[in-house]
């Protein structure tokens, strides 16, 4: 006869290992679909590195313009991702436990895409190396480089520390069965036996890096708003760029994990472990960011609108009412007010209406970043008529094949580790005591302690 | 054999009706626009004090119908005469539209010295036929496409730029020591655990060896 543990214990194991189990034709076709469309992409991007960037739609005049969105936009989501578990894991929530690998899982995955952006967005990208070895360090260009590089090992240490106490279950379960990913498993498992020391060490490498990973983070987003913030173009010469971006950033970062965690959870059947009461919680910090946002978006008009420089008119009308009016105010009403008031409502609040709120901001947010991009790099400085941007099959084929590269990296990356913090949720009930009931983590303990002893 | 007659003539008839009409309409469709006139001129650029802007051009084209007249708001596209891969291309420079003298121009910064041909074009419609005018430039001096005054960071020079490379290099070091210093830690440890197993194993089997061969026997094992 099981305990009641010991029977939680064994539930949490086996759905964390759930899509480590032999996949059905569900799986493959979405898999194979994915890929089909990430074939498109790179296709795209073999067009686009024989025919140059014209091809993408990119002019003298609009030199920046859908790739730099998407670079933002990606690189943003991911740092939702790590800064959600890193302030999660600081602040010791436990309601964080199921949702965090997702989290950092898919922080990293759409940094790789985001990153690869970086290289899709240059003319010359076979030139790349030469920002190693001839680097302009006057260059806002070079910073983003390293900012990017260094927030890509942070985010690698973050997601590999939680995931040694899993991988060396996996190894100890695999041991008979050999093969590369054993020997995967040993490698990562770091002979974890389990002790105390080992614990002790591993949660202050944990929480050291969680600590780390929040100024890099943002810092990393910064330095991507500075690329644009410290040129003297109109539109883009913004004191308020940097935590204008880092908000959001965590906007739609926070967005993208409820989707993530939406997928995996319907795809695998977590519902028991990752329940609404998870959802509601990232909503209520996805709301505060939405208004932050709309907050720094009247905050930047109003300014730019009342001085009304010469240099700024232009850009702020073909936004509000112009040319690009209808996509900006898309942008307030849908990627803005429609997720606020989603989440905002009673009714609304139910895990179908804050992934659909969650889709709209991950959406609003990519446009607004185009909006970000495009109008000011169009605007010409010396005279002439404004340049424009065109989507064209090559600029939308590699952006929707890094859209699709993220699900498909994380399908992929789940087919080699657990999807849920198995040692973190077996802590939860073992140690705190914590269970599962059907409406969330339960507050008290089901295990009582003996007398004198304390949390 | 009448009646055959009768219908081949209508037959010839409607056949030369219908290649009437067909003549028609294409003399209709091609009536060709009216002529026009575009004359392109070109100025060094001036200040508000009339002061040269070095490097600076107008260029200026005036587009007028056959009759003298000027054409309004129409584009009128600039271009660059320039050697690309062994080939004459033309660089798109910019594009304006036509005044009510059917005048427009642009502001042109050259990159390079020496003869610079450029050319204006008006891609013609419904009503004006398309007309191009070419004019050369004798560029003296040109200014750096990208403005080097101020120099970048130039109040804090280059420690600013030290300061943060020693910070980026601080911030790796952690990183790396702290991934180095917790899976070292736990390899330490595990083995450490896999050692006294070994031990408490041998001891109960009777066996004797020193703790280093216990130690380094349990890693191989591993």
């Amino acid at each position: 006869m099981m305990s009641v543990e010991a029977q939680e214990v064994a539930s949490i194991r086996e759905a964390a290992l759930r899509p480590l189990a032999r996949s059905g034709p569900r799986f493959w076709a979405l898999a194979g679909g994915l890929s089909i469309i990430v074939v498109w992409g790179i296709i795209a991007f073999v067009v686009q590195f024989i025919s140059g960037l014209g091809v993408a739609g990119y002019n003298d005049q609009t030199f920046w313009s859908i790739y730099e969105a998407n670079l933002v936009a990606f690189i943003g989501v991911s740092y939702g991702g790590a800064l959600v578990s890193a302030i999660l894991r600081l602040t010791h929530a436990h309601w964080r436990a199921p949702i965090t690998r997702l989290a950092e899982a898919m922080a990293l995955c759409s940094l790789l895409i985001g990153a690869l952006f970086a290289v899709v967005h240059l003319g010359r990208p076979e030139r790349i190396w030469e920002l190693v070895t001839r680097p302009r360090v006057d260059s806002p260009i070079v910073w983003d480089f390293v900012a990017v590089m260094t927030y890509l090992v942070a985010t690698l240490i973050f997601l590999y520390l939680p995931l040694v106490p899993d991988v060396a279950l996996l190894r100890d379960q695999l041991r008979e069965e050999g093969g590369w990913r054993t020997s995967l498993y040993r490698f990562l498992a770091a002979r974890w036996k389990g002790l105390p020391r080992q614990r002790q060490i591993l949660d202050q490498g944990i929480m050291t890096v969680a600590i780390l990973i929040i100024p890099i983070a943002v810092l990393v987003h910064s330095v991507l708003s500075w690329a644009f913030a410290v040129t003297t173009r109109p539109g883009w010469h913004s004191t308020i760029f940097g935590p204008y971006f880092v908000v959001a950033a965590l906007y739609s970062g926070v967005a993208m994990v409820i989707l993530v965690v939406a997928g995996f959870r319907k795809a695998y059947h977590l519902e028991r472990f990752i329940q609404l009461k998870q959802f509601q919680n990232l909503a209520f910090l996805m709301l505060t960011l939405d208004v932050i946002y709309l907050y720094f978006t009247f905050d930047e008009f109003l300014t730019e609108g009342y001085a009304m420089t010469t240099d700024a008119i232009p850009i702020l009308q073909s936004l509000l009412v112009g040319e690009y009016a209808p996509f900006f105010w898309l942008f307030v009403l849908g990627g803005g007010i429609a997720p606020l008031l989603l989440v905002a409502l009673p009714r609304t609040r139910t895990v179908t209406g804050l992934v659909v709120a969650s889709a709209l901001a991950v959406s609003g947010m990519w446009l607004k970043r185009l909006l970000i991009v495009v109008p000011a790099a169009a605007h010409p400085l010396i005279g002439g008529a404004w340049g424009t941007f065109h989507f064209t099959w090559v600029s939308v084929g590699i952006t929707v094949g890094g859209a699709a590269a993220i699900p498909l990296l994380l399908m992929l990356f789940f087919k080699l580790f657990p999807v849920l913090g198995i040692d973190e949720l077996e802590q939860m009930v073992t140690e705190h005591g914590h269970a599962l009931s059907s409406d969330g983590w339960e507050r008290e303990p089901r295990v009582s302690l003996p007398e004198g002893v304390s949390r | 054999m009448k009646r055959v007659k009768l219908v081949l003539y209508s037959l010839v008839l409607a056949t030369a009706l219908l290649a009437l009409v067909g003549v028609e309409v294409c003399l209709a469709q091609s009536t060709p626009a009216s002529g026009t006139h575009l004359t392109l001129t070109s100025a060094p650029r001036v200040d508000e004090s009339g002061n040269p802007l070095i490097g600076q051009f107008t260029l200026a084209a005036t587009l007028t119908a056959a009759d003298g007249k000027p054409v309004t708001d129409r584009p009128i596209s600039f271009y660059e005469q320039v050697n690309f891969l062994g080939g004459e291309k033309e660089a798109y420079l910019g594009k304006g539209s036509t005044d009510s003298t059917g005048l427009t121009g642009i502001v042109y910064q050259p990159a390079n010295k020496g003869a610079d041909v450029i050319i204006a074009r008006f891609g013609g419609d419904d009503t004006y036929a398309s007309v191009q005018a070419s004019t050369t430039l004798d560029v003296v001096q040109v200014t750096p496409p990208i403005a080097t005054e101020p120099v970048p960071l130039a109040t804090v020079g280059s420690w600013l730029n030290v300061t943060v490379a020693i910070l980026v290099v601080a911030v790796w070091g952690i990183l790396v020591g702290v991934l180095v210093r917790t899976t070292r830690g736990i390899r330490a440890d595990g083995g450490d655990a896999l050692a006294a197993h070994a031990r408490a194993t041998r001891a109960s089997e009777g066996h004797e060896r020193s703790d280093v061969e216990s130690g380094l026997s349990a890693r191989r094992q591993w």
